[in-house]
């Protein structure tokens, strides 16, 4: 196996405060690492840094053997980077199947003026972006949904699972999923699960925020665990739950009396 | 009398439709008014008028040259005021608003000086051709204009729906930030947006020289102000908004003048506007939030 990921040394710092320092880890092709960490540990931050949401101040990630610091967000996406939000964040006024479509926009080829003219080729090409947004759909579950609903009316763990179908649209190879679960119940929480290891066999790495340790610890390979903008443990999941390093982030030091 | 007023109203209405499109197209991508866009506008019609008045050209010719000239002044106008300051972290976004007041001071001055304060004349080559159903009269150059605003109206609505360009603008509209990371090029999308809405800007200065017969270099203010009234209006940033605040705004000034007092014209359009903005503050089609913003 080879790193389709590696971050070197990265940091990010806002003004004078560091939100994250000293980061280096990699990720596998195939696997799905988890990141995990309590509420303001950086993990949100480090996916800003990696889709270039804000650039990193320090170090470099490394993308499939070629630095991506500097490249513009959606230069990113084009190499193979797509992400999902904490908050989601779909195009709320558009339809289902437009939310998706613009996902598959840098696999596309037509340019702004070409749609006028509606060549053959382009025909041919809309027909495609339909097919696959309909297989898109239905591979996350929304085969019920109507596509020509405004993405806004959808109910909320719908909305999630169009926002991966619209992130996969862009057919990346790594994405990073940031709390897909959030805000969600059981029954649908490992709805996402499963849906989460289809995508891993349909041959994207997964680069995983969540919260849920006991969902982390069963969907990932391994895992990266950050406190304070800091790495504090790295591994799988077994040796990470018996850390004590992670322990003492997650409920505080052994012989402190304060509340976690 | 009661119809040829309606038609007048929807010909008035669709010139301010297609103004109030350049504004609220480029409103909805960066979130600021282009106060230059009234004066790309007149230029639009300066241009028309020399094609058509003093060259002589056909009218297509004159719309096509009118549309170039515009759409190369959005082009400039994006490279040089708007896109350096889109580059620098921490600057504000009405950073650019000003810079468009910038640019529309120096396009008013320069048309000033390029063509005097006076009067132009526009000669339509077929304005005395009228067709005659029963009492109504009905110009060519009416029918003209209403065919040419409603089909650009048609042609935007169905490039932002259907085509795969125009659904990343609307994505960038809607969120700059995720359709970036959904590989959109933004940067590009915005230059896109103002150069599209600068031609459009264009063909209305040429139907506004078709409808009143002459211009000046006073038409992109007066003309500007009722654009940035219609988006207020019609909810910024909304496409269909503009298009039925122009209409509205259109009709109602026709028919002031045609049955009420007509020097209270602008008075009465505007004091519609406000009741309107009473009622519904986020306008006609707006929304009351904005949502997905971060």
């Amino acid at each position: 196996m080879k790193a389709l990921l590696s971050l070197e040394r990265v940091g990010k710092s806002f003004g004078g405060l560091a939100a994250l320092a000293d980061i280096s880890f990699s990720v596998e092709a195939g696997e799905i690492l988890g990141i995990i960490g309590p509420n303001g540990a950086g993990k949100t931050t480090l996916f800003n840094v990696i889709t270039a949401f804000f650039p990193p101040t320090e170090g470099t990630v490394i993308f499939d053997g070629r630095p991506i610091g500097g490249l513009p967000p959606h230069a990113i996406a084009h190499r193979g980077i797509s992400r999902t939000f904490q908050n989601i964040r779909l195009f709320s006024a558009m339809s289902v199947e437009e939310n998706v479509m613009v996902g598959r926009h840098c696999r596309s080829r037509a340019g702004v003026w070409r749609g006028v003219l509606r060549t053959r080729g382009q025909r041919g090409e809309e027909r495609e972006i339909r097919e696959r947004t309909r297989e898109l759909l239905e591979l996350v579950g929304l085969e019920g949904a109507d596509p020509g609903r405004e993405a806004r009316a959808l109910p909320y763990g719908h909305q999630r699972r169009l926002e991966i179908a619209r992130s996969l649209a862009a057919e990346p190879r790594l994405l990073l999923l940031d709390e897909p679960a959030a805000g969600m119940n059981e029954a649908e929480t490992r709805e996402v699960f499963e849906l989460i290891r289809r995508v891993r066999l349909l041959g994207v790495t997964i680069l995983l925020i969540e919260h849920d340790m006991s969902l982390v610890m069963k969907a990932c390979d391994r895992l990266v665990v950050f406190n304070f903008g800091r790495m504090i443990a790295e591994g799988p999941p077994a040796a990470i739950r018996k850390d004590p390093r992670v322990i003492e982030a997650y409920l505080g030091p052994e012989e402190g009396s304060e509340d976690a | 009398m009661f119809l040829e007023q309606a038609i007048n109203g929807i010909t008035l209405g669709g010139i301010y439709a297609i103004v109030a499109l350049g504004y609220t197209l480029v409103f909805g991508v960066l979130g600021i008014i282009n106060m230059a866009h009234g004066e790309i506008f007149m230029f639009g019609a300066f241009v028309g008028m020399l094609l058509v008045s003093k060259a002589g050209v056909p009218l297509p010719v004159a719309f096509l040259g009118a549309i170039a000239a515009a759409a190369s002044m959005g082009l400039l106008l994006d490279r040089f005021a708007l896109r350096p300051l889109r580059k620098r972290p921490g600057a504000s976004h009405l950073a650019s608003l000003i810079s468009t007041i910038g640019v529309s001071i120096l396009l008013e001055n320069a048309a000033h000086r390029i063509f005097g304060a006076g009067n132009h004349l526009f000669e339509t080559p077929f304005s005395d051709i009228r067709f005659q159903a029963g009492s109504v009269t009905v110009y060519l150059v009416q029918a003209a204009i209403l065919g040419i605003s409603l089909l650009m109206m048609a042609g935007l609505s169905l490039w932002l729906s259907r085509t795969r360009a125009g659904k990343a603008l609307r994505a960038t509209a809607e969120n700059l930030e995720t359709a970036g990371l959904l590989g959109v090029d933004t940067n590009r999308m915005i230059t896109a947006t103002v150069v599209i809405a600068s031609a459009m800007g264009g063909v209305a200065g040429v139907l506004v020289g078709m409808a009143f017969n002459f211009i000046n270099n006073r038409i992109g203010l007066s003309m500007g102000l009722k654009g940035l009234a219609i988006i207020i209006f019609g909810g910024m940033g909304s496409v269909y908004g503009a298009m039925a605040g122009g209409l509205i705004l259109g009709l109602s000034e026709t028919f002031v003048v045609a049955y009420g007092p007509a020097g209270y014209r602008d008075a009465i359009a505007f004091v519609t506007i406000i009741v309107v903005l009473l009622v519904r503050p986020q306008g006609l089609f707006g929304q009351a939030v904005s949502d997905g913003k971060p």
